[in-house]
This record gives structure tokens, sequence and C-alpha cells, in this order.
């Protein structure tokens, strides 16, 4: 419940953030594009948590396997959620 | 006021970036502690009406996980499999020694068993089982013997052992008379008739669960499912081809379980122990019947450290607790194998519970894990069930072979009078290496889920190809002697080497 709070509230302050810093780098970013952001931040976040499951179940390896899968797929949707932008 | 380096706006960026950290560490945190909480040990988070897993979204009409393809029959336990009818061969005391020796009984079970359940004739394939098969691995049981013992008295075993033996060293009550007395003794002169069949179900499940259960549910006593022989409390045993009478009043069967503690599990075949399961799951029994008596009604308990006339486990799948899976025990979707259960007969009217189809036995079919880690080989590796054994098609479990790859490890072995190490008994590795076997969390309640809802069966695909890649298992060439390891390491708890700073003679008697 705690954490739940805790991560809600910084992954808001992380948006506003970087709404903040896309605004002074000019981009306009379309609903579509905050959406793939929001599922790609998601993800990782999904990642994180089977990482940190799988590391105190001892279970490394398959924390590791997850969390590399799950940030490259994030990596991937926030490139390209934010390529149309940076070409623009 | 001196104005401020940092603008507002920076302020804002920083602020992100300080949340997106704390999200990622609070995510971290709280999974991390998801692992760890008592919760989280398989069977530990079911509490009356709390179980995570959802059967009832599963339930069906009647058992997928094993069909009827014959006339039901009730079993011997004295000839029903290898494992009953070579008991004792050591002493010359097994069925084919005796047949040959002229034994009536068996020369009557002989002549009506011409073939086993492989089509295999008899006793031929006993005296080959005997002769043949027996002897080299018994020569790795007594090659070891030295290892074992070393292992659990003055090895790495001994916590391992001292801990297992206080489960082991309990006794609860026994039928001594027959079940026209037993049943009956103790019952209320004052019956509590319940409003309703539901009602009474839900005051017996709170019972269980207050007595510890972790999971109760109910079914008919199928009387199949009971044996045909070695009814407890009466002096003669019946004939061959005979069967004790169901009693009227053995109409519900109450299954009740708990787990095995679920770290040692891990460690099996050498650190952990079954009597971690049986002996709170006969308590939990053992109290439910007291109380059906108190409430006027008849009751027995069926349980592993009170005695049996029924298997136990058919009961638990037609009662919803999960699938007769390719190891022939009961798989649930929430705690693999990892539960040994006991069972309440009783008139008391009780509402029952249904079946599940949550897609374990589909999984069985492609998964295999068991049976490639067996190292004795008793476990099936058909893709489909396909031994038929007294009306029932399942997958074959050779419990000869599999009793001997308990020797093998850590159990049955004579160990010193008074040393720890009889509290050891191997080796339900099947069920520490099963992928079912998994703990209570977000993370692996998510792949439940994600299997049992599968109607396609590409989730099963998916997860037992990312289980065979990641999920690592030691070796069965290690479990035995001279190395003794588990499938898994120990928990921190039972390593001796942490705890203990040497072993001496105890001075017996003295202060």
């Amino acid at each position: 419940m705690t954490a739940g709070l805790i991560a809600g509230i910084g992954l808001t302050l992380a948006f506003v953030g970087f709404y903040a810093w896309a605004q002074d780098k000019g981009w306009t970013i379309k609903w579509w594009q905050w959406t793939l952001l929001i599922l790609a931040s998601g993800l990782l976040l999904l990642g994180v948590g089977a990482l940190g499951t799988s590391l105190a179940e001892g279970t490394a390896a398959a924390g590791w396997l997850l969390f590399g899968m799950a940030a490259l797929v994030a990596v991937v949707m926030g490139f390209a959620a934010l390529r149309p932008v940076r070409a623009s | 006021m001196a104005d401020s380096k940092v603008s507002r706006r920076d302020f804002i960026k920083g602020l992100g970036a300080a949340g997106a950290v704390a999200s990622v560490a609070a995510v971290f945190t709280e999974a991390s502690a998801a692992a760890k909480a008592p919760s989280a040990y398989a069977g530990w988070e079911n509490r009356r009406g709390t179980e995570y897993f959802d059967r009832s979204r599963f339930e069906v009409a009647k058992p997928e996980s094993y069909q009827v393809v014959g006339t039901l029959k009730r079993r011997d336990t004295r000839v029903y499999d290898s494992r009953a009818r070579l008991g004792g061969h050591q002493r010359g005391e097994d069925a084919v020694t005796k047949y040959d020796a002229g034994d009536p009984f068996w020369a009557d079970y002989y002549a009506k068993n011409p073939a086993d359940g492989d089509g295999l004739p008899q006793p031929d394939t006993d005296r080959m089982l005997r002769d043949e098969w027996y002897p080299p691995q018994q020569a790795i049981v007594e090659a070891g013997a030295e290892r074992r013992t070393e292992f659990a008295t003055t090895g790495e075993g001994f916590l391992a052992a001292a801990w297992s033996i206080a489960y082991q060293d309990f006794s609860y009550p026994r039928p001594s008379s027959p079940p026209e007395e037993a049943d009956w003794e103790e019952v209320s002169t004052v019956r509590g008739e319940f409003k309703s069949p539901e009602l009474a179900s839900k005051f017996i499940k709170g019972i269980a669960a207050n007595f510890g259960a972790t999971l109760c549910r109910i079914t008919e006593a199928q009387p199949a499912w009971f044996y045909a022989n070695g009814l407890r409390g009466v002096e003669e045993d019946v004939a061959i081809g005979d069967e004790f009478e169901i009693r009227p009043w053995w109409k519900y069967a109450i299954v009740v379980t708990r787990p095995m503690e679920f770290d040692a599990l891990g460690a099996d075949p050498n650190f952990g122990n079954s009597y971690s399961g049986y002996n709170p799951s006969t308590y939990v029994a053992t109290h439910v019947a007291r109380s059906i008596k108190a409430l006027g009604y008849p009751s027995r308990v069926e349980a592993p450290m009170a005695g049996y006339e029924m298997f136990v486990v058919p009961f638990a799948v037609d009662a919803g607790f999960g699938e007769l899976a390719r190891t022939c025990n009961c798989v649930s979707p929430d705690m693999g194998g990892n539960f040994r259960q006991s069972v309440v007969l009783t008139n008391l009217p009780l509402a029952m519970d249904k079946p599940i189809n949550a897609g374990v036995a589909d999984f069985c079919k492609k998964c295999k894990i068991c049976s490639e880690y067996c190292w004795t080989g008793s476990i099936s590796m058909d893709d489909e069930p396909n031994w038929e054994e007294a009306g029932v098609l399942r997958w074959d479990v050779n419990g000869f072979t599999c009793s001997m790859g308990w020797n093998q490890v850590s159990g049955g072995d004579s160990y010193p009078e008074n040393a720890p190490g009889g509290g050891l008994r191997g080796c339900r590795a099947c069920i520490s290496v099963c992928p079912w076997y998994r703990r209570t969390n977000w993370l692996h309640n998510s792949v439940r889920s994600f299997v049992a809802n599968d109607p396609t069966g590409l989730a099963d695909d998916f997860s037992l190809q990312f289980e065979r890649a990641v999920y690592e298992r030691r070796d069965p060439s290690l479990w035995l002697a001279p190395e003794m390891k588990g499938v898994h390491d120990e928990p921190d708890w039972l390593r001796t080497a942490d705890f203990i700073k040497s072993f001496s003679d105890t001075p017996l008697g003295e202060a």
C-alpha cells in the first residue's frame, strides 16, 4: 500500500518533470505518445518488481532475464514514442 | 532574500527525476518484501474465504485429470503394486518368495492376477525386480550408508534431522475398536441440526481453519477410493479378494491440508521431511473429527499419523484441491504438490465442493521435469496418462523403484539409536522440482493465472520454456551420497555449520 502510494506519486512527479523538460526542448507530445510512455514506464517498473522479487527468492537468473526483457521492450517503446517529436 | 539559483522549472524537472527514482525504489522494495512475506510460503495465504486462487472459476462437474475407464475397484494394499508385494524381500517375506514356498494367499493372488498393469507376466516380473533390478540399486544404498549416517548425526543434516524428528515423533489417537464403536465414541447425546448443509460446511471449514488448515474442501466419500483391506480396529484382515464394508455413516469426506515447510522442501531430497505436512494435517483432522462428534455426529479420521483406510489423493482431487498430476499426487495451482492431506469421514449433512480444472494436468502433459529429475525413473515419461489401474486411467508411478530412491537419499537407513538421523525421510524431489512449487506472490501468481486461464496452451509452452531456461535445479547425481545436496540450497536456519560449533558425547543423565 505504502509502496504503491510512493510509486504512484513518484511516477506522477516524474511525468510532470518530463513534461517540463520536453516543453523546454520545444517538443509537442501527443496523446498516443503519452500512452506509450506511460505503458513503457509501467513495464519498466514491472521488470524492476520482478527483479526485486526474484533476487529475494534466490532466483536471480530469472529476475535479471525478466528485468532485461521488460527493460528492452520499455526502451523500444520509449524510442518509438519520442522518435517523431525528436525528428520534428 | 537572494534569488534562488534553481528556477522553478528546473526544480520541477529535478523533482520529476527524484520521483522516478523513488518509484523504482518503492517497487523494488515492495517486490522484495513480497518474496519473503510469511504469506508467500505456498498455502499460507489460504485462510477462511481468503484463498488468493479463486477455485470457483475453475470448478467442473467431475474430475478431468483422471478418467474412469472401467469398473472402479477397491485395492488391496498387500498386493496392489510391486512395492506392496515386494516389501520385506530382504527377509524373504515378499510375495513371490512366499509364493514359491507354496503360500496359499499368494498362490491365490497370482492365479487371479496373471499380469500386472503393464501386461507383464506375474510372478515373473516380481522375480525380475527382486533378483535383477534390486541388487544393484541396493548396492547404491549400502555404498552411501556411512556417509548418510554421518550427514545426519554429525554432518550438514544435523539440524534438519533434529527439526524433522520433532514433527515425526508424535502420537495421534488411532481407532482401536471397530468403526461401530470407534466412530461413535464420545459422540454427543445432543445433536445439532444445521439450518442448511451450506452453513454446516461453513462451520466445519471455519473449525479446520481455526486449527491451522490452509485449505479445507468437502466431497463425497467415494467407496472406490477406500482400500479393500486393513480396517483399523479389527483383529483379522479380510481374505484376498474380499473387501471390508463401507459403513453407512462414511458419507462425506472433509479433506484438510497443510503445506510442508517450503524452504526445506526446496532443499529436498535431503533436508526436508513429509512430517511437516503429515503432522499438522493429522492435527487438524483429529480436531475437526472431535468437533463433529460434539455436534452429535459420528466421525473417523483418515490421516498420515493416525492411519488410513483409503487413498487420500483422489479425495483431494475430487474435492477440488488440485488435479491428479504426472506424479500421481494431487498438484494444486496455488501450492503445487507441497501439501499433505487428511480426511474426516462423517454423515453430518454438508454442502460439497466441486473438482477443478485449472490447467495443471494439461501442463503436466508437456512438462515432464519431474520425470527427468527422478533418477530412479519411477515417473512415467509418456505424453498422455496411459496407465490403467483399478478402473482409473492415469500416469504410472512405480512405487517399488520410488521407495528405493527414498532409501538412496537420506531416508530409510537405520540410524544409531537416539541419534536424530531417523528424523530425515527422503525424497519428495518430484515436488520440489515441479514448476508449480513456487511462492505465492504477485510474480508467480501472475504466471499461474496466465497458465490457468489460457485455453490455447500457448501459456503452457511459454512458461515452460522460461522455466527451463532460467530456473536452476541441482543435478540428481549430487543428491546422492557422498554429496547429499538438495535440489536447492537448504534455508539459513538449517545450515548446521553456521550454528553448531562442535559435537561431543552427550553426558546422559548428568547435570
